[in-house]
């Protein structure tokens, strides 16, 4: 597949951009055939909000992880060659590398077949970077400041992690590593850290990386999964394996859009990828590049991802369908806001919290910048409520619940109804988080945010001991 | 004329927690002329509501994109986020009016009428019967790259005609205006064929197609007269999709 030379070049096989999501089956197994030097795939991502991290879950059902791990373990072992996960569940904190850890261990302990395991642990304790403030090494990206209320705001966070690069991930794999289970990683670091380790330019190690994070999106069937790449001393090749998926030089050189406001330009720990001369051609089915640029930095940074606790929310919908009202929407909504804001003064005294009515059929996707002004057939109002706990949270939904029914507009004689479509009405939703930290720490070592560890696993049973119908798994 | 119509995509999307990224995918290298010349980082800055100065915008020829970095207005998932990920401010980009250029407005604006000439006759325009003007003008223009000609109020209907490209016969849209006429729509040939449209580069426009979500009913074919695939329209008006062997 490469037009380059065969003994420096590192082929990496993609399942799918994250685990979870599915891929195709047989373009895996066709991926496996290939004979790849790795398997890598990503875990995890802050694109679903702050709740992930604020509270250390996943996203996805424990089940369709184990289910699409325990298959990606099968593939690793028909290949013979490592595996890597970074971003382990979703926000990459310790608790979901052990998770992870617990599957494959599941895994080996059926099928009898040992494993070194490293697991990359990149939580970090709010004292770490308070630290990295007092001594000079936090500075932020974007506009919010080093100042005392993000030192308060760090101090609340439920949980921190530090976006490994490709080092760690590398001295996973230079220990020797079957698996390599990685907390936080940056999307790109755990594909681009054998093939520069191995040798390969830089540059095309990482712009390979940003090609294939989000595994076949990068190709005309963005939800195929499957891509291999071949990344070498002067570019890469990168194909799509599923029937139908093709990547091509649009494809490939659109993709590094994708997520990133800087069109030719991705900042890593320790420099910057800078694409502004690559050269994209079709190369047998796929396509090569080449001409991508690594510029080293004198410093090394590791980006940082916060979540804090704001409050505990409750919610509540009604449905408006009276064409009156849907079209007085929001003088309605303003008076029922003022109403409930008194009646909240009035029994639960002067309380800190906050809340919302939502259009949902009028501007409750866009705001202000709705443009559109058509008169809707019916509006589902949206009321957000957050406060200090759950009890005050729902005691004020519960105040709103009579006026999301029954509020009329002042001039009205008679009583309105509106719709409620389900009861109880309101409904706890938890925790609410924000992101606190959009800030790069500067460190000596990347161990000082990231721990490495190595575990020999030996399986419970070892093949001999096998029933019969569970014969242990041959390396291909 | 908006973004929208010279754009055969527009996608925004989180660039992170903190800030998103809203990509312009131009239709053809006249539309990214015009798109690059006229939509700035003011517009964008006053329909999301964030500061112009806080705007990146790159220019990219190669790919024929404008692309715009910014600030979320509210941080992902904050309390008064409306859009985890960010992916509706594209609606609002896309909506944004483009003026179109005064030396373009004298090229579209009145419909030219086949001079008639010595020995020379050419079927101009062809009725296509549409449900909605504007969802098929949405679908001709993003789907398959078609040039907008003419959309002039007439008598209260509107007289709405398309090109594959800048020249070439024309596509009158035609609103059903009855039941009779309704029944047709998306069936005007009792399911042969109806259209064909001729390409130089099978290749590009097949693989342009499918990106664009064009349904077609078959793999490529190749015939004695050249390589072709039917596709579906929005209407499910069967046309195939030709370049005629050299």
């Amino acid at each position: 597949m490469s037009s380059s030379s065969e003994f420096n070049r590192t082929r990496i096989l993609i399942p799918s951009g994250v685990l979870g999501l599915g891929f195709d089956r047989k373009a895996l197994a066709d991926g496996v055939l290939l004979k790849p030097d790795l398997i890598a795939i990503d875990g995890g991502s802050t694109d679903s909000g702050p709740a992930y991290l604020g509270t250390g879950k996943s996203k996805y059902a424990h089940a369709v992880t184990k289910g699409e791990w325990r298959e990606l373990l099968d593939a690793r072992h028909a290949a013979g060659c490592p595996l890597v996960i970074g971003s382990a569940g979703t926000c990459g904190v310790d608790a979901q590398v052990n998770s992870m850890l617990e599957i494959t261990r599941g895994w080996s302990d059926e099928h009898g077949v040992p494993l070194r395991i490293a697991t990359l642990c990149t939580e970090i304790t709010p004292r770490t970077v308070l630290t990295s403030i007092e001594q000079d090494r936090l500075s932020p990206l974007g506009s919010i400041a080093v100042n005392q209320s993000l030192v308060d705001a760090i101090a609340d966070c439920t949980h921190i992690v530090a976006l490994a690069g490709a080092e760690p991930i590398a001295a996973a794999l230079a220990a020797g590593a079957d698996v390599v289970i990685a907390g936080r990683t940056t999307d790109t670091a755990l594909f681009a850290a054998l093939p520069i380790a191995r040798g390969a330019d830089p540059g095309a190690a990482w712009h390979a990386a940003k090609t294939v994070e989000c595994g076949a999106l990068c190709s005309t069937a963005p939800a195929s999964g499957v891509v291999i790449v071949d990344i070498d001393d002067t570019g890469f090749t990168v194909n799509a394996l599923a029937d139908g998926a093709v990547c091509t030089p649009y494809t490939i050189s659109a993709h590094m859009l994708y997520e990133n406001t800087d069109p030719v330009v991705l900042y890593e720990p320790g420099g910057h990828l800078d694409v502004s001369n690559a050269r994209y051609v079709e190369s047998g089915s796929g396509v090569r590049v080449t001409g991508s640029q690594w510029i080293t930095d004198d410093r090394y940074t590791v980006k940082l991802e916060g979540a804090r606790r704001l409050g505990q929310q409750c919610s509540s919908l009604v449905l408006v369908r009276e064409p009156r009202y849907v079209e007085h929407i929001d003088r309605w909504c303003h008076t029922l806001e003022a109403r409930l804001r008194e009646d909240v003064a009035r029994h639960l005294g002067a309380i800190d919290y906050t809340l919302e009515l939502r259009r949902i059929g009028r501007d409750a996707t866009l705001g202000a910048a709705e443009f559109d002004t058509r008169t809707p057939v019916e509006i589902g109002v949206l009321l957000l409520v957050t406060a200090a706990s759950d009890e005050l949270a729902l005691s004020i939904a519960q105040l709103a619940n009579p006026l999301l029914l029954h509020h009329g507009l002042p001039e009205d004689t008679s009583m309105p109804s509106f719709a409620f479509p389900y009861t109880p009405a309101e409904t706890p939703r938890g925790s609410v988080f924000a992101f606190c930290l959009d800030h790069v720490m500067s460190i000596d070592h990347w161990s000082d945010a990231c721990r490495l560890d190595v575990i020999e696993h030996t399986p419970a049973l070892m093949p001999a001991q096998l029933p019969a119908h569970m014969p242990a798994m041959k390396p291909a | 004329m908006k973004v929208a119509d010279l754009c055969h995509l527009v996608r925004a999307k989180n660039a992170g927690p903190f800030r998103v990224t809203i990509d312009c995918f131009c239709k053809d290298a006249a539309s990214y002329t015009q798109l690059e010349a006229l939509l700035d980082n003011q517009s964008v800055a006053n329909a999301i509501g964030v500061k112009a100065d806080t705007i990146s915008r790159f220019a990219l020829p190669d790919l024929q994109v404008i692309k715009f970095g910014l600030p979320r207005p509210v941080v992902q998932g904050s309390l008064g986020d409306r859009d985890l990920h960010g992916a509706q401010w594209a609606h609002v980009v896309a909506a944004l009016p483009v003026p179109v250029p005064v030396a373009q407005q004298t090229a579209i604006a009145p419909p030219k009428p086949i001079a008639p000439q010595t020995a020379m006759r050419t079927i101009a325009t062809v009725a296509l019967v549409v449900r909605d003007y504007d969802e098929s003008i949405a679908w001709y223009t993003q789907k398959l790259g078609f040039t907008l000609l003419e959309d002039t109020a007439v008598d209260g209907k509107r007289w709405v005609t398309l090109a594959a490209g800048s020249a070439g016969t024309r596509l009158l849209l035609a609103v059903a205006s009855n039941t009779q006429q309704a029944a047709r729509i998306g069936d005007q040939t009792g399911g042969r064929v109806a259209f064909f449209l001729e390409t130089d580069d099978f290749a590009r426009d097949h693989r342009l197609f499918v990106n664009n979500g064009v349904h077609f009913l078959e793999p490529p074919r190749h015939e004695p007269y050249g390589t072709v695939a039917v596709f579906e329209d929005l209407y499910a008006n069967r046309w195939d999709l030709l370049q005629p062997a050299a």
